[in-house]
């Protein structure tokens, strides 16, 4: 018998959770509802003013920052927020920086992940919909440059191609701006000209009745950048992205930190902060609580098992256990709970999921039908400890 | 009962090498440097933490690793060499006297740090046939020490003697 078969699972392989593999998995949010009503009534009071979400996650490796991402994603798509004006276009993006990057590698980062078909294909929605295409062009954006680039992109062919490099902020020749008619590359003047093309691009979006937002994760890696003048390129970028004038891209940005001064200082200056509003900065707690933890291990234990299924085999096996703690004894329940209880610090969901699936791994080993104190106590002091 | 988990030394008399693996996968501390020293390492293959698996860690948390074993003779020892081979971040040394078996994390955070030393050698059958017998060091309290002589030992020491043949070097790569 297989592991999903000894443990009664549900259509999944293991307890872990991870949403990148396992895209259903974003449907899952255990144990934190009052933070879950949090965020998604922020969310939906963002698309009143200033019509986009705006947020930062942030809380220590292991609370739960790319499931919290994913689960936004999930609600975006399959409970849109009323007052959300057109279809979210959602798009993942996991930032990587190097010490000497600038704002230009983010921006092309972001506009890569959209992808120069899905910018295309509005482009040309916007131009079967329109009676004056370069009329609906203008409106837009009042840059010319942005305007011929988009004109040619529509077109596709080399053109096409050159005038996506342009939009994604990569340098092109003397020649190849002249062939799109571009007087100059996009963030030759800086930062803010880079912001200027995305929100174009968001513009479009809202066009054709999409509504553009990033999920943007891993964004301590902005610790990397040490170069003064890369790092200032990075906070002119946020700080535009930030402002109320941008009301076309939203961004949910994913950062690791144990406290909020442990964060990229990028993403929590004055300037930015204020734009984006503290109400947004969302700190992901460890679980610590033990009515928190264990809240959590019920429901994840309640939604990753077949309830039914189980129940039949502890009564047909006579285990020694229960629907509500299954796999686990009621007794190894409790000490799983209040191993995960001992240091705050450790008590993450990544820890806890960590935990039950080595615990159920081992009785798996031991061909043990329920977990028990001794594998508990094996397992959880290396995780807990 | 929660088990007191804060002392300083364990003894293990169970799949000991096993145990080491478990909490550096298990833990996920931030390596700063990864000793192996085992006279006969196999490729673990079904284990539960097998050679290739401990690889990939080391390749992706791009951890310094220094394995000293003797050199292959049975095939799978071989087999465990290729393994290991071509990992920018493995060393590898051939001793022939080594007969010492101990295994050292060396984290970031020295708390973080632990250290094995017993029986057991990196092969299956330690862990899952042999009657081995293992103590693990915490680096907490008075193991701090005996972690870092520990170490010492295996990085530094061990590494100089001539007897230890250079086999495959770190090639050397900037961490972020």
């Amino acid at each position: 018998m297989d592991f999903k078969e000894w443990f009664c699972l549900k259509n999944r392989e293991s307890f872990t959770i991870d949403a990148k593999i396992n895209p259903s998995d974003a449907q899952f949010y255990f144990g934190r509802q009052p933070l879950e009503e949090r965020m998604l009534k922020q969310m939906a009071r963002a698309f009143i003013d200033p019509r986009v979400p705006k947020m930062m996650i942030w809380g220590p490796y292991g609370s739960g920052k790319t499931q919290t991402l994913y689960y936004l994603d999930y609600c975006l798509t399959n409970k849109t927020p009323a007052q959300c004006k057109g279809k979210p276009h959602l798009v993942h993006v996991e930032v990587e920086v190097q010490s000497k990057s600038t704002a230009a590698s983010w921006h092309l980062q972001l506009t890569e992940a959209l992808g120069m078909n899905t910018v295309q294909e509005w482009l040309r929605q916007l131009y079967n919909n329109s009676k004056d295409f370069a009329e609906a062009l203008a409106k837009l954006t009042p840059d010319p440059n942005i305007i011929s680039a988009f004109g040619y992109l529509r077109g596709g062919g080399d053109y096409g191609f050159s005038s996506w490099r342009w939009l994604s902020g990569q340098k092109l020749t003397a020649k190849e701006l002249e062939s799109i008619g571009v007087t100059r590359n996009l963030g030759e003047v800086g930062a803010g000209d880079l912001v200027n093309g995305l929100q174009a691009i968001g513009n479009l979006a809202g066009a054709v009745n999409c509504r553009l937002i990033f999920f943007i994760d891993e964004m301590e890696e902005l610790q990397n950048v040490r170069e003064g003048d890369a790092a200032e390129s990075w906070h002119q970028y946020l700080r535009k992205l930030s402002d109320n004038a941008n009301s076309s891209v939203g961004f949910i940005i994913g950062s690791a930190g144990d406290t909020r001064d442990d964060m990229p200082r990028i993403l929590n200056r004055q300037d930015v902060r204020s734009r984006i509003g503290e109400q947004n900065y969302i700190e992901l707690e460890t679980l610590a609580a033990p009515a928190n933890v264990k809240a959590f291990v019920e429901e994840l234990l309640g939604k990753l098992i077949d309830q039914d299924a189980a129940d039949k085999r502890i009564k047909s096996e006579g285990l020694k256990t229960t629907v509500k703690t299954y796999p686990f004894t009621a007794s190894a329940f409790d000490l799983l709970c209040d191993y995960a209880c001992q240091d705050a610090v450790k008590s993450t969901p990544r820890n806890i999921i960590k935990a039950i699936n080595e615990c159920a791994i081992a009785a798996h080993d031991a061909q043990e039908k329920v977990v028990d104190d001794a594998m508990v106590n094996d397992i959880a002091p290396i995780i807990f400890g | 009962m929660i088990e007191p988990t804060r002392r300083y030394a364990e003894i293990l008399y169970h799949r000991t090498v096993e145990r080491f693996i478990q909490r550096l996968v298990l833990r996920e501390p931030v390596v700063r440097n990864l000793c192996i020293v085992s006279p006969f390492i196999s490729p673990m293959t079904g284990s539960r933490y097998s050679l290739a698996l401990l690889r990939a860690k080391i390749e992706r948390e791009k951890i310094p690793t220094y394995v000293i074993t003797r050199e292959p003779i049975e095939p799978y020892q071989f087999e465990a060499a290729a393994v290991l081979e071509q990992c920018p971040w493995i060393e590898v040394r051939y001793n022939p006297s080594v007969h010492a078996k101990l295994y050292v994390v060396q984290s970031t955070r020295e708390s973080e740090s632990f250290a094995l030393f017993g029986s057991g050698n990196l092969t299956s059958k330690s862990i899952e046939r042999n009657l081995e017998l293992g103590m693990m060091i915490y680096s907490v309290g008075p193991g701090r020490d005996l972690v870092k002589e520990l170490h010492y030992w295996a990085a530094v020491r061990l590494r100089q003697l001539t007897e230890s043949k250079l086999v495959q070097p770190i090639r050397p790569q900037r961490r972020n």
